[in-house]
């Protein structure tokens, strides 16, 4: 194998190996099936592979392989005669911009310390309940720091619909944070 | 503006994606606001334990090693596996007179039971500067000025970039681009040296853990380094940032470098400009 060839695979190898928790569970949570998310994953890795050559040093390796990975999803569904679930949701009328979203109703508790004690690993469990537009967006965000342009590179959707998918998927973290905080007996509704 | 307007900016302005000419007014309203300043507090809070709780699980077991193969069979070849060899960390610091005695021997982090960000850091930042070197066109900002180099980043970064300014004639920058190294954004910096081409990347030392970096220069700028892949990173701490330059093993004389640039400065201090 030519030396630069051999480079890149070593090069490619290390940056597939940094990321590939997120590539999988953002497969998981588009196909929602273990097996499938390890097929997509798998056939974006060896389709990023081919196109290697072709990856802009400097970039962003992590947004370039997700759109991969959407790309191969998107082809995995079509072969399968099947829409991918994942695009129907742009279609709902909820996803106009943010400015027309109502404000995230945040949770009534003061520090973060207090976060991180009484939810800990609660927090990713709970992530995972998102409808996968809005938890994808939402751990690119904050998770993954991607911001909002290259988050609609990856998923092929206006800035603005990315800015709506993050505000409201953490206004439904929060009332799920809430409702769990509630259910700890944290938090009583206020008095009017 | 009122509260109501100014909630419809928080959340950008939390993830910094706010439009430039909306930030000034923003923070004027924050500044003289506890209900506003109260609401961008819970937004930054419920990021951060997104960021510190939310990140998923691991993949399947295997599946990164069956991507492997999968990938080396395509590349028609199966000879090549990364040697990532147990990496010895030694005392940087070898200018003369300026070295802290007792730090006979200084580790990264990576010599830990557990090696975290050390050697990590390291495969990430020589791979890196492979790419760069390798990829024609890379800089974003050419510059040999470093105030300019500033100026360029300062509005690209979640810190305020301050370069060395190295104390070696034959050191010149000659551009810049902002990078992804441990998924937080950072700054490159391209210098030659004669023929030899160095990266410096500057980030927020935040989350890497340095301990056993040994004092280098007057300044006790902690500093180490490390060789990989036939590329040396030195590396060293100064102000909250992290800089780690990496250069062809060869390059003799970058720790003296770093401590004839820091030396007589104080880490607290503005350091070398």
């Amino acid at each position: 194998m030519p030396g630069d060839r051999g480079r890149d695979l070593l090069l490619f190898e290390d940056l597939v190996g940094r990321h590939v928790d997120l590539v999988y569970h953002v497969a998981l949570s588009w196909t929602g099936d273990p097996g499938e998310a390890e097929d997509v994953t798998q056939v974006a890795c060896i389709k990023a592979w081919r196109a290697f050559d072709r990856f802009e040093a400097g970039t962003n390796f992590k947004a370039w392989i997700l759109k991969i990975l959407r790309n191969a999803f998107i082809d995995a569904r079509r072969a399968a005669g099947r829409r991918p679930e994942s695009c129907s949701l742009d279609d709902l009328a909820g996803e106009e911009p943010a400015a027309a979203a109502p404000p995230p109703r945040v949770i009534d508790i003061d520090t973060k310390e207090v976060f991180y004690d009484l939810f800990g690993d609660e927090i990713a469990r709970l992530l995972r309940r998102l409808p996968p537009e809005f938890e994808v967006a939402v751990l690119l965000c904050d998770v993954e720091d991607l911001s909002y342009a290259e988050i609609a590179e990856v998923l092929e959707v206006p800035i603005g619909t990315v800015r709506s998918r993050i505000h409201r998927g953490r206004a439904m973290l929060s009332d799920l944070l809430r409702d769990y905080a509630r259910g700890l007996g944290y938090l009583q509704e206020r008095q009017a | 503006m009122t509260c109501r307007e100014a909630e419809h900016l928080l959340r950008d302005y939390a993830d910094h994606e706010l439009e430039e000419a909306q930030v000034a007014p923003l923070e004027a309203h924050l500044s003289g606001c506890d209900a506003c300043r109260a609401r961008l507090g819970t937004e930054r809070d419920l990021k951060l334990v997104i960021r510190a709780r939310g990140r998923p699980g691991p993949a399947p077991a295997g599946l990164a090693a069956a991507i492997s193969r999968e990938v080396r069979a395509e590349a028609g070849s199966s000879t090549i596996r990364p040697q990532l060899r147990r990496r010895r960390f030694v005392l940087a610091g070898v200018a003369a007179g300026l070295l802290v005695a007792a730090a006979a021997t200084a580790v990264w982090t990576a010599l830990s039971p557990e090696p975290r960000s050390g050697p990590r850091l390291t495969v990430e930042l020589v791979n890196d500067h492979i790419r760069y070197l390798t990829a024609r066109d890379t800089a974003q900002v050419a510059t040999a000025d470093p105030r300019e180099a500033e100026t360029w980043f300062s509005s690209r970064l979640d810190f305020a970039l301050s370069l060395p300014r190295f104390d070696a004639e034959d050191v010149r920058l000659t551009g810049g681009r902002q990078c992804y190294v441990l998924d937080r954004r950072v700054a490159l910096l391209f210098y030659t040296r004669g023929a030899q081409q160095l990266s410096l990347f500057v980030m927020d030392a935040s989350g890497l853990d340095f301990h056993g970096m040994s004092p280098v220069g007057k300044a006790h700028a902690e500093c180490a380094t490390e060789s990989y892949k036939g590329f040396k990173v030195v590396g060293w701490k100064q102000r909250g940032l992290l800089f780690a330059l990496v250069a062809d093993e060869g390059q003799d004389g970058l720790v003296d470098l770093v401590a004839r640039t820091y030396a007589g400065s104080n880490p607290k201090d503005e350091g070398p400009r």
